[in-house]
């Protein structure tokens, strides 16, 4: 009989999957919804881009989708604003720059975790240096924007010796 | 027409079931269920009108697009967020209830000071014959009073909050699956004051009894009653009716104590 047949071992898999694309999952919708900027996204295009852009790998069920964003938007990660669309009024969600500095935060760890792992999982991983830091102290990725800056804007580490 | 009708009304009909399972607090802020239920009626829309491609959306279209949202109790369970139980209320709901404490009981030392103050301006059909002193213990004595009637009702609301906010989707869902198990011996201390309360409750029973009096016989037997269901307390039963049933019992114990001390009071 198949393994995947078996409801004890179903059951450990899909919890087991499912605790590690919870925090995944919002990293991942903040991602998409940064590349938006200040035009932001509503919520029925967002759950379209993911579907896209992971290849379908990192699927937020749709009525997940919701209460993730409203956790982010009481968070103060995301604001709201309502635009008419054919006399609907959508919620297009913008993110801000608190928002902005945690997924940086939180990118970087997820970047520095999967490079320190690869020898474990057995996969080769290439930082793009060129395009970000990671801060070797708190593992915030400083971005293009804010590379030029002598210290991390999370713990204050002087960046100069690491550039 | 008809149709678009047909569809708004499947829409409305899915979007009650989503209302009817989403957490007390949501439900109590309209302008943030407007806003969920609002959300997710446009996803569905939009979903609709991408799978009918040029046409119209229909009822079919619809019902697609409502499938693949997922079942209602899922979508309004996602909204649940986990609490920390803290007592009988939780840790979240705790703040709260300090503060509506500490509110109520400003608010009856406020009102007892001006009570006293200006006697003729609250009651002005009573007389007061009394000495100054004796007003003064009256009045203290009847804030306590409603302190600690107040103290139970709030304490049986926020009860029934912390209850609400999570347990009809967690435990319901997940009470199969994950047994919790509890200590299979309670502590010395625990123990000590659950022996502490049936022997309360017995002596009084007994001493109400002994008191040849319709309305203490009455009473004694309600206490016998209660001796009892602290007895059965001790069995392990884990069912949320259970719970919930000692939970009521204890803050209507909490209830019926201050009134007879009220009425007690009132006798002597």
């Amino acid at each position: 009989m198949a393994l995947i047949n078996s409801e004890k071992y179903r059951y450990f898999v899909e919890n087991f999957e499912s605790e590690i694309l919870r925090g995944i999952s919002k990293l991942i919708t903040l991602y998409a919804i940064k590349q938006k900027g200040e035009e932001g996204i509503y919520g029925y295009k967002l759950a379209r881009d993911l579907k896209e852009k992971t290849s379908n790998a990192l699927v937020i069920e749709e009525g997940t989708l919701y209460p993730i964003l409203r956790k982010l938007k009481a968070d103060g990660l995301l604001v709201t604003k309502k635009k008419e669309y054919n006399g609907r009024l959508r919620n297009y969600y913008i993110i801000t720059d608190y928002g902005i500095n945690i997924y940086n935060h939180l990118m970087g760890f997820l970047t520095y975790l999967i490079s320190s792992l690869s020898y474990i999982i057995d996969i080769d991983v290439k930082l793009n240096e060129e395009r970000y830091l990671i801060c070797p102290n708190c593992s915030n990725r400083i971005e293009d924007g804010q590379i030029n800056k002598d210290y991390c804007i999370v713990c204050g580490l002087n960046l100069n010796h690491f550039k | 027409m008809t149709s678009i009708i047909e569809e708004a009304e499947i829409i409305n009909k899915y979007l009650c079931q989503i209302k009817k399972y989403l957490p007390l607090g949501i439900r109590l802020k309209k302008h943030e269920l407007n806003d969920i239920l609002d959300e997710i009626e446009e996803h569905i829309w939009e979903k609709a009108i991408e799978s009918a491609v040029d046409k119209e959306p229909n009822d079919i279209d619809i019902q697609i697009a409502i499938s693949q949202m997922g079942e209602p109790q899922d979508i309004a369970s996602k909204f649940t967020t986990k609490s920390t139980p803290y007592v009988y209320i939780n840790e979240e709901l705790y703040p709260l209830y300090k503060k509506c404490h500490k509110t109520i009981l400003w608010s009856l030392i406020l009102l007892t000071v001006i009570e006293i103050l200006f006697p003729n301006l609250m009651f002005p059909l009573i007389s007061y014959q009394q000495s100054l002193e004796l007003i003064f213990v009256v009045k203290l004595f009847n804030t306590l009073i409603l302190y600690f009637t107040f103290f139970a009702v709030i304490g049986i609301i926020f009860c029934y909050l912390s209850i609400t906010g999570y347990i009809p989707y967690e435990l319901r869902q997940y009470s199969k699956p994950i047994q919790i198990k509890k200590p299979k011996f309670k502590t010395n201390f625990q123990n000590f004051v659950i022996t502490l309360e049936i022997s309360f409750f017995i002596f009084s029973a007994i001493f109400l009894l002994l008191w040849k009096d319709d309305y203490f016989t009455y009473m004694s037997i309600i206490l016998f009653g209660v001796s009892i269901v602290k007895c059965l307390r001790q069995l392990k039963r884990k069912s949320v009716i259970w719970q919930k049933f000692l939970i009521l019992l204890d803050l209507s114990l909490i209830s019926w104590i201050i009134l007879s001390i009220e009425s007690t009071f009132y006798i002597l």
